[in-house]
């Protein structure tokens, strides 16, 4: 008898390339649940991953592999996320230093002057946005083969555009929390397209979620998460999780997903995790964390076989 | 019981397109849905890309799993975008074509806009202003303009998207493989709701409005008003054989994906100055789907 297949599918929280489980040599869950359970292994997920984009790449997968006996297991993402046709992704709850002080440029390019570099971030009100992308002159010689540092910066530019075009549309606070549940309402669609077209084909599936759909949300504009907020825009980010609270506590896609209270507003990697030592500095799950989320899984994936 | 035609697709499908209001056209669907005595449910949109004219069609099925449904879709073309299904994006490459195209949409909200102005902002000015000042700077308003509408203000975030997505892939080693995830994923959108219609027993007719391929290649090189002999000559190659690709690929019924149901309509004048169906065109289009659903 042919082994079975494991497609997994996910963001950082499944992906072996994150950069701090190389960093930590942590090895991620679905190589666990593969290895515990003698299977072939298909993992797809990708740091930074939309749900959309998560969907995407498991339904190629399945359809490319038709001839094997697949199992599934999904660890899906958070909402304020999206791709550009799968070629890249963006996500809007990010804070300004993650593409500056924490973003790792200096460890790529250990001759980049980073004094200079953070600084430019804070002087693109200063330039046109294409000259701002273009110049590299933090580089001694105004140069660098890798593109890493453009990434950063095109994917800053990127979350800011978005938020900037995001609130533009929510010209009011109603409209904020219709912006919001529609942005939920896109990920609920993926997850419930995927579960039905792998149900259709009966092969054994398991859901989870790694982070909660309505905790980042507020965040994804129209401030960046490191911005200070005045009582007033405290309040309304208050009234956003509180409006999605209640859109998704009653939502049906929800309840197809079969998503518990905590599946949806926690996420796998909350607060009682990292209290519980179950998580790395940058809140993805560490070696303990992979090894629990790798139980979950073969515990519920045992109960379908 | 009557069945239910759901129907989805962009500007080319949607009755409440501006152009469609303005001279009393009524779109395709309605002709189809007349003719054959059926319930409509229109659901397309103008500027929906293909992703989410499969998001709207879908959720329209699941909501009406008790009627007897057929579907009919005409697609769009491939380079569009529409984040969360909230606004979208044309990424055209074309620079005229980008302007005149969001420009109509807001002309209309702002009487009085300084045009000349608007066009030396967007096109001259970003290289030389700073990105704040670029975007927040709005002296092409009339006094009298309402400064709480946004569409100015979309206008230029699509234009910087724009920009900055032909800056992140324009130097990419492999442009071939850019042209066929590009493809890849519009193709799957059409896939995925044929499979997922025919999984339910629902008869379903697509038809493309646009071309599928055209479109792409050039999408990430500089833009088309700044095109070299060399620039056009590797385009050509790229459409040859992202066309190739396609053909290889498509294992669904997907009539007019080559040239679009558009330009045919085109060369026999039923378009519009705007390139949309004239009513004329719209009863060819019409006829088309009615073919294909008493076939």
């Amino acid at each position: 008898m042919t082994k079975k297949l494991l497609i997994t599918g996910g963001c950082s929280n499944t992906t072996q390339k994150y950069w701090a489980y190389t960093e930590k040599s942590i090895i991620v869950w679905p190589t666990i649940v593969a290895q515990d359970m003698d299977w072939d292994l298909l993992n797809l997920g990708i740091a930074g991953s939309s749900n959309d984009s998560i969907e995407n790449s498991v339904y190629d997968a399945v359809l490319e592999n038709q001839d094997r006996d697949i199992v599934v297991m999904m660890f899906w993402t958070e909402p304020c996320r999206g791709t550009w046709w799968d070629l890249d992704h963006y996500q809007l709850h990010g804070t300004r230093d993650r593409y500056t002080l924490w973003s790792g440029v200096e460890k790529k390019y250990p001759e980049i002057d980073h004094v200079e570099f953070c600084r430019r971030f804070d002087q693109l009100d200063d330039w046109s946005f294409l000259a701002w992308l273009k110049d590299r002159s933090y580089f001694p010689n105004n140069w660098a083969k890798e593109p890493f540092d453009q990434h950063l910066k095109y994917m800053y530019l990127i979350q800011d555009i978005m938020k900037r075009h995001l609130l533009s549309l929510a010209y009011n606070d109603d409209r904020m929390l219709e912006v919001d549940a529609q942005m939920v309402d896109f990920s609920l669609r993926s997850m419930v397209r995927l579960k039905g077209f792998l149900d259709s084909l009966k092969i054994p599936t398991v859901h989870k979620y790694s982070l909660s759909m309505t905790e980042t949300m507020p965040w994804s504009y129209p401030h960046w998460k490191d911005d200070p907020l005045d009582i007033k825009e405290k309040a309304m980010m208050m009234r956003r999780k509180e409006g999605l609270q209640r859109h998704c506590s009653k939502h049906p896609r929800i309840k197809e997903m079969g998503m518990s209270r905590k599946d949806w507003q926690n996420g796998w990697c909350d607060f009682n995790k990292r209290e519980q030592g179950y998580l790395l500095d940058c809140g993805h799950p560490n070696q303990k964390g992979h090894n629990l989320i790798a139980d979950e899984f073969i515990e519920c994936v045992n109960s379908l076989l | 019981m009557r069945k239910l035609l759901i129907v989805g697709g962009d500007s080319n499908t949607d009755s409440t397109y501006t152009e469609n209001v303005k001279n009393n056209i009524f779109s395709w669907p309605h002709s189809v849905a007349d003719k054959m005595d059926w319930d409509l449910l229109n659901v397309a949109q103008m500027g929906r890309s293909n992703e989410s004219i499969e998001n709207r069609v879908y959720d329209a099925v699941v909501e009406n799993q008790d009627r007897d449904i057929v579907v009919m879709v005409l697609w769009s073309q491939s380079i569009r975008q529409s984040p969360f299904d909230l606004f979208n994006i044309i990424f055209t490459n074309d620079k005229r074509q980008f302007n005149e195209f969001q420009t109509s949409k807001f002309l209309t909200n702002f009487p009085g806009m300084d045009i000349e102005k608007w066009e030396d902002i967007l096109f001259i000015e970003n290289n030389n202003l700073s990105y704040n000042k670029w975007i927040e700077t709005r002296e092409y308003l009339p006094k009298s303009a309402d400064y709480n509408q946004p569409y100015d203000l979309q206008t230029k975030h699509t234009y910087i998207l724009e920009q900055i997505l032909k800056f992140k892939f324009e130097d990419t080693d492999d442009v071939y493989h850019l042209d066929e995830k590009i493809l890849h994923f519009n193709l799957r959108s059409m896939r995925r709701l044929k499979l997922f219609l025919d999984s339910l027993g629902i008869r379903s007719i697509f038809k493309s409005g646009l071309s599928v391929t055209r479109s792409i290649p050039g999408m990430f090189s500089p833009w088309i008003q700044d095109h070299d002999l060399k620039q056009k000559t590797l385009n050509i190659k790229r459409l040859n054989r992202l066309n190739s690709v396609c053909k290889e690929k498509l294992d669904f019924e997907l009539s007019d994906w080559e040239e679009g149901l558009i330009w045919a309509l085109s060369k026999h004048g039923h378009v519009m100055e705007c390139n949309h169906p004239t009513q004329t065109g719209h009863e060819i289009i019409a006829k088309e789907f009615i073919k294909c659903a008493n076939y």
